[in-house]
């Protein structure tokens, strides 16, 4: 059991991270921070789409991660 | 909070009165410069279709107040007629609907009040009012109609100087009605000023304190609707007879404009004080209301169990209403007029289609229940209820659509969570993290053998990318198979 909680806890972590990554990193590329837009060579088009993917697997990714991270214990 | 043991002390003129009282916010006074400029002098037969739009939904109001005498209004109905997510979906949007209401009464207080002192904050005087009412119903007070009646009278009475001194001076322009923008701008204008008849639906609401309800709800609604659409009409008739849309769109007060031209200085603080005085009353009527329906969601099990706790000093839902004032005081603090008078709309458009669907499957299904009171040309008059609504959807800011889809989608999430329960939505989260990480192994793939290309990329940045776009799909797999196995709470 600790050692389910204890990796439920790291994964919850990392996948959390990584959904809130995800969704700055949509943001960023949305106003074009750090000229991340201008660096992959995204048109307008592809943005908008990169935007949506990234928001939703980051807030997905988000949820379930804290799902994991606040585990009750049995 | 449960009405069924109040008193029925309520006639028809007070129920009248009250519903006339419901929608007098500073905030309606304040939005009308901005419709003058969208619609220019076609603004009086917009906020004359503005009242009968809103009367079609009311009639249902009426019907279905009499015929399910329950506490909770719109939620109670819905409830019955739908149940399940239809009736959850209908209270979140009467919170929200009473949130941005509140938000609206609050900045409509602030922008009257800067028209005499305009070196104050608006935003800053908004939160004050918000936060100050708030601490007024945490502690509780006497939801005293009298009081509510005697505030509506003074309005009436302001706004009747207001427009009978006014009307002998109101000429020109109004004969030639040339909207500024077109039909286009009318349309638009109708969808900004769908508010203005918003609070008249509490004479439902307080069914239960009103006398022989089956004959009075229905009469004081009708009654009360055609009061306020000869308010409005004949307000805004003198409002751009005396001064053209164009200069009225540029005043923080344009009511109170006005009044200075007709009667001096001393008019136009006479409309202040009496607008402000309205102003605080609906801020106060609207932070209740949204705590009552928060608390009545949490006692029927749809939000947290603690949303319904009672303050044992002060005997109020203190928890709700400490919630929604943190909501409302957010929103507030943006003083964006426009964004929030489309807010409000759209909540309540979104309430009034629920409301007149649910009357026409009521008729359906429940043809038997008692109702003292049936709404005329019927299935015509909720269609229309309906139709209209549903037209006026299209000329509501984009960005609040897709604030109210979001609001939407949130409410879903929140229902199937409380509904659902925990161990099947780990489940349900556990098999999303699993098409996630299918997903970006998938991705990884194609960026590995050039269908995908980044083009602005060099060799290494790509490579990085892959290694992490590798990493995120084991985490995503690992998190799948713990949520898919998580135990049950």
């Amino acid at each position: 059991v600790k050692t389910r909680t204890g990796l439920a806890r790291i994964i919850g972590f990392a996948q959390t991270i990584m959904g809130g990554t995800a969704t700055f990193f949509a943001i960023f590329l949305f106003y074009n921070a750090f000229n991340i837009k201008t660096m992959f060579g995204f048109n307008t088009a592809e943005t908008v789409i990169y935007v949506w993917l990234l928001i939703i697997f980051g807030i997905l990714s988000l949820i379930s991660g804290l799902f994991l991270f606040f585990e009750p214990q049995r | 909070l449960e009405e069924p043991h109040l008193k029925r002390e309520l006639g028809l003129a007070r129920a009248t009165m009250l519903g006339i009282g419901g929608t007098l916010s500073a905030g309606n006074f304040v939005i009308i410069g901005y419709a003058a400029s969208l619609a220019g002098y076609a603004i009086v037969p917009v906020v004359f279709g503005c009242g009968i739009i809103s009367l079609f939904t009311m009639l249902s109001y009426a019907e279905l107040g009499t015929a399910i005498p329950l506490a909770g209004g719109e939620y109670t109905w819905v409830k019955v007629a739908y149940g399940g997510f239809i009736g959850f979906l209908t209270g979140w949007f009467e919170w929200l609907s009473n949130m941005f209401y509140a938000a609206l009464s609050a900045i409509g207080v602030a922008y009257v009040t800067a028209y005499l002192i305009p070196q104050i904050n608006i935003p800053i005087l908004a939160v004050l009012v918000v936060i100050i009412f708030s601490i007024i119903n945490l502690k509780g007070i006497k939801e005293t109609s009298n009081a509510q009646t005697v505030v509506a009278a003074l309005v009436l009475g302001i706004l009747g100087i207001f427009i009978l001194t006014g009307f002998p001076l109101a000429q020109g322009g109004q004969s030639t009605i040339s909207p500024s923008l077109g039909l286009v701008g009318i349309f638009a204008a109708t969808a900004y000023l769908f508010e203005l008849y918003l609070g008249a639906e509490a004479v439902a609401a307080a069914q239960a304190e009103i006398k022989n309800p089956g004959r009075n709800i229905p009469i004081a609604i009708v009654l009360s609707a055609i009061v306020l659409i000869s308010l409005y009409t004949s307000l805004v008739f003198v409002a751009v007879g005396i001064v053209p849309p164009d200069i009225l769109s540029q005043q923080s007060s344009p009511i109170a404009f006005v009044a200075e031209q007709i009667l001096g200085p001393a008019g136009g603080v006479l409309i202040t004080v009496g607008l402000a005085i309205a102003g605080l009353a609906a801020t106060n009527e609207a932070i209740l209301a949204q705590s009552h329906v928060l608390y009545a969601m949490s006692r029927d099990g749809y939000l947290p169990k603690g949303l319904c706790k009672i303050h044992k000093r002060f005997c109020t839902p203190h928890i709700a209403i400490i919630v929604s004032a943190f909501f409302t005081v957010i929103l507030t603090a943006t003083g964006l007029v426009n964004f929030v008078v489309y807010a409000v709309n759209l909540g309540f458009i979104v309430g009034f289609t629920i409301v007149n669907f649910s009357l026409i499957k009521l008729r359906k299904t429940a043809p038997h229940l008692k109702r003292h009171f049936k709404v005329p040309l019927y299935p015509l008059t909720p269609l229309a209820g309906i139709v209209t609504a549903a037209f006026l959807l299209i000329f509501i800011e984009p960005d609040v659509l897709i604030l109210g889809l979001e609001l939407g989608v949130i409410a879903l999430l929140v229902y199937y969570i409380r509904m659902v329960g925990y161990s099947r939505i780990r489940i349900a989260f556990g098999g999303i993290s699993m098409g996630l990480g299918f997903f970006t192994a998938i991705v990884a793939y194609l960026l590995g053998n050039n269908v995908i290309v980044l083009q602005g990329a060099s060799p290494l940045l790509k490579s990085i990318i892959i290694w992490i776009l590798i990493l995120t799909t084991a985490i995503q797999f690992a998190a799948g198979l713990l949520n898919v196995t998580a135990p049950d709470r």
